[in-house]
């Protein structure tokens, strides 16, 4: 695909958030295209998590923009939600229901309309195994619960995918089984931002990685840079330098 | 939407068990609630209705002893001669004056239990009769009674409290309120329809048990009554439901929403009404009982003491049975005694309306002040509903007053002439002659039923309440939706 021709889905501009004295995020930009996964990379307090709030709309920027398939999250929020699927460190879903019960339950909520066999479709191609699909939710594994994560943004066919943490608790068969979903995700043309830790992760599946340190952006990579790089030596250099500062 | 979301948390209240749990709670405190209401309501008919049977079968029984006691001519004292003026006015009588229950009586027992529903009229001094019913346990003071308006105003809220504190809260501390968020649901949609689903299990197995045992035990209960018991109470759940939503909406712990609203529970239901009550209690107290019966038994000695004064006196105020009267006969015990009874009654005037002024001030400052609780709220428009609350109670009194007063000159008109006639003394050491033949004459009371006014002030308060916090509700989840509160999604 011609990188040219790629849409802007996620786009960051100057996007600045204080709580009371502590600025969480300062005047930080980036964007995500359609099909690119940009690895958002920095220690704990760096401000990935504020960042992706604002973009989530559950925070509201105080300068800067954000916006999501064009859309800003502080104009319209409803609208700009609907292009946007979040998979959080702990995907969250209703215990006592199970993997279906969920998955068609969010969907509906979203206005997906699929029959029951479309819905139980999907949590195959997610690979979530076929006896748990009935199974209430209390008894799955975190990575059985991506899955069903994954599943809820592949019903809504959201164009943007926003990812926290999403492989830390993971084991390596798990984390790479993920990987390849959220790459078949990226081929399928939609925008993720994968905030984490994992820099293997990050530079096995990202198109782009952006690190922040102290609530700034402070390094940015993209295409083939990022396999060149020796990137732990890169990341710590970074937040080490910023530390100092 | 709104269904999916209300069957979604049917089916997690239904796994949860808990639905199950609070249908059986509220049914089954529900039911008891209705059936010691009925008892009540149904022992007060029982009392009331066999008051009636005993006077008529004292008519009758006078009817049929009347040849017996004209034949008789064994000494008679005229004490337990039921056809003697006097052995009726002053003893013997058999006359009830009664404030039925009304069909809506078992919704709250209110006051009814404390308060006399029956009087046996005698011709004696009103202090004497109008006082004596107040002995109670202290015990049943201090709990009342388990009935449907116990229930409402201290249960309900606990149940939809522990049924809600938790409704959003818990979605968002466990993160499915950002999953859902970005699904397209609002907080504010959210949590209405949870808040409805969860009152809904306490609500309509309540109104289902209420409403069934009203229509089956409240004969003649008319559907304004049930329109309007259902209004207040559903006001009144709606208060605490606001009230929840606004705590929940300020995006705290359920923990904390819990803490909070169980502190709101006792600040409105229990604390606020106590200190109204000590404020004006305080404020405007009542004479002391002990001294008012001291007094009572003074003026009495009083008027015994003085009891030539007290005949000239009441025969000043009632020249037509004077003017008969022969200042050489002397005057019977009968006369003396109605005498001794108009002097009591007049010396504790002031006494008795200073009680009243202080009882009706107090009262008034209830009808101020009972904005300061919607529990208060609910409590008098309960009562008054239901027919045993104190505006129905003083009407039952002062028509009590009014038959006491109607018995009172029936027999003393009567006497005094017997008197003058000679009839108490036909001759000497002969039986009185027979005064009463027949007891029908005698006037019978009748309660006279106000027209019942829905207490709409009452409904109105407890909407507007209801009306303010779902305002500010709606407006702090709207400014959450939007992401607006830092720290209330995140």
């Amino acid at each position: 695909m011609n990188e040219n021709n790629q849409k802007k889905v996620i786009q960051v501009t100057n996007l600045s958030k204080h709580f009371a004295q502590y600025q969480a995020v300062r005047d930080i930009s980036f964007t995500v295209k359609q099909g690119e996964i940009l690895a958002l990379l920095g220690p704990n307090g760096a401000g990935k998590t504020t960042t992706i709030n604002c973009l989530l709309g559950f925070l509201k920027p105080d300068g800067g923009e954000v916006s999501i398939g064009g859309i800003n999250p502080v104009t319209d929020v409803v609208k700009a939600r609907q292009q946007l699927a979040y998979i959080p460190e702990q995907v969250a879903l209703y215990p006592k229901l199970s993997g279906l019960e969920n998955l068609v339950y969010m969907s509906k909520i979203a206005g997906v309309n699929k029959s029951p066999q479309q819905f139980q479709q999907l949590l195959e191609k997610v690979n979530l195994p076929g006896h748990a699909i009935h199974k209430a939710i209390a008894g799955y594994s975190k990575g059985m619960r991506q899955k069903v994560g994954i599943a809820i943004a592949l019903a809504k066919n959201a164009k943007a995918l926003v990812l926290d943490e999403p492989t830390s608790g993971l084991d390596p068969s798990a984390s790479h089984e993920f990987s390849q979903l959220i790459q078949s995700l990226a081929q399928g043309g939609v925008a993720i931002l994968m905030a984490t830790h994992d820099l293997y992760r990050a530079q096995e599946d990202a198109h782009s990685v952006a690190i922040m340190n102290q609530g700034q952006l402070v390094h940015k990579l993209t295409g083939n840079n990022i396999q060149d790089v020796q990137l732990e030596s890169l990341y710590l250099e970074h937040v080490r330098v910023a530390s100092t500062c | 939407m709104n269904n999916l979301i209300c069957l979604n948390e049917l089916k997690n209240l239904v796994r949860e068990r808990l639905l199950w749990l609070m249908v059986a709670v509220t049914v089954c405190f529900t039911a008891l609630a209705c059936y010691n209401g009925y008892q009540w309501a149904a022992l007060q008919s029982e009392v009331i209705s066999n008051a009636g049977q005993e006077q008529q079968q004292a008519i009758s029984h006078a009817q049929q002893t009347l040849a017996a006691r004209e034949a008789l001519t064994s000494p008679v004292n005229w004490w337990d001669d039921i056809h003697d003026l006097r052995g009726q006015a002053f003893y013997l009588m058999v006359n009830y004056a009664t404030k039925p229950p009304l069909p809506t009586a078992l919704t709250a027992i209110g006051q009814s239990d404390v308060q006399p529903y029956f009087f046996r009229m005698l011709v004696s001094e009103k202090q004497a009769f109008i006082n004596q019913y107040d002995y109670v346990h202290p015990l049943g003071l201090l709990i009342g009674k388990f009935d449907l308006a116990f229930f409402a105003i201290y249960i309900l809220p606990l149940l939809l409290i522990s049924s809600g504190f938790n409704a959003l809260a818990q979605e968002k501390q466990s993160g499915q309120l950002q999953l859902l968020m970005l699904q397209g649901l609002s907080p504010l949609r959210l949590l209405f329809n949870q808040l409805c689903i969860r009152s809904c299990v306490i609500l309509v197995p309540f109104f289902a048990v209420s409403l069934a045992a009203l229509m089956f035990f409240s004969e003649g209960i008319t559907a304004l009554s049930l329109t309007v018991f259902i209004a207040l109470v559903l006001g009144y759940a709606a208060f605490w439901l606001a009230l929840s939503a606004l705590v929940i909406s300020l995006g705290n712990t359920s923990a904390y929403n819990a803490a909070v609203l169980t502190i709101a529970w006792l600040g409105f239901v229990i604390i606020f009404p106590s200190v109204l009550n000590t404020a004006i209690v305080t404020a405007n107290t009542a004479p002391s009982r002990i001294e008012y019966v001291d007094t009572l038994r003074d003026k009495s000695d009083d008027a015994d003491k003085a009891s030539s004064q007290v005949l000239a006196q009441f025969f000043q105020d009632h020249p037509e049975l004077a003017k008969n009267n022969d200042p050489v006969k002397p005057v019977d015990y009968a006369s003396k005694k109605i005498a001794k009874i108009t002097a009591i009654e007049t010396a504790m005037q002031p006494y008795d309306d200073a009680f009243q002024a202080v009882l009706m001030a107090q009262q008034n400052r209830v009808e101020q002040f009972k904005f300061i609780s919607p529990a208060t709220l609910l409590q008098q428009a309960l009562f008054d509903l239901s027919g045993n609350g104190l505006k129905r109670h003083q009407d039952f009194i002062e028509q009590v007053l009014q038959h006491h007063q109607a018995l009172r000159t029936f027999f003393q008109r009567r006497i005094v002439s017997a008197h003058q006639q000679g009839d108490f003394t036909p001759c000497s050491g002969c039986n009185a002659d027979i005064t009463l033949p027949d007891l029908t004459p005698i006037p019978e009371f009748h309660y006279r039923e106000q027209a019942v006014v829905p207490p709409w002030s009452s409904l109105l308060s407890l909407w507007a309440l209801a009306g303010l916090f779902i305002f500010l509700a709606v407006f702090r989840l709207t400014k959450m939706n939007r992401g607006q509160i830092n720290g209330a999604l995140v």
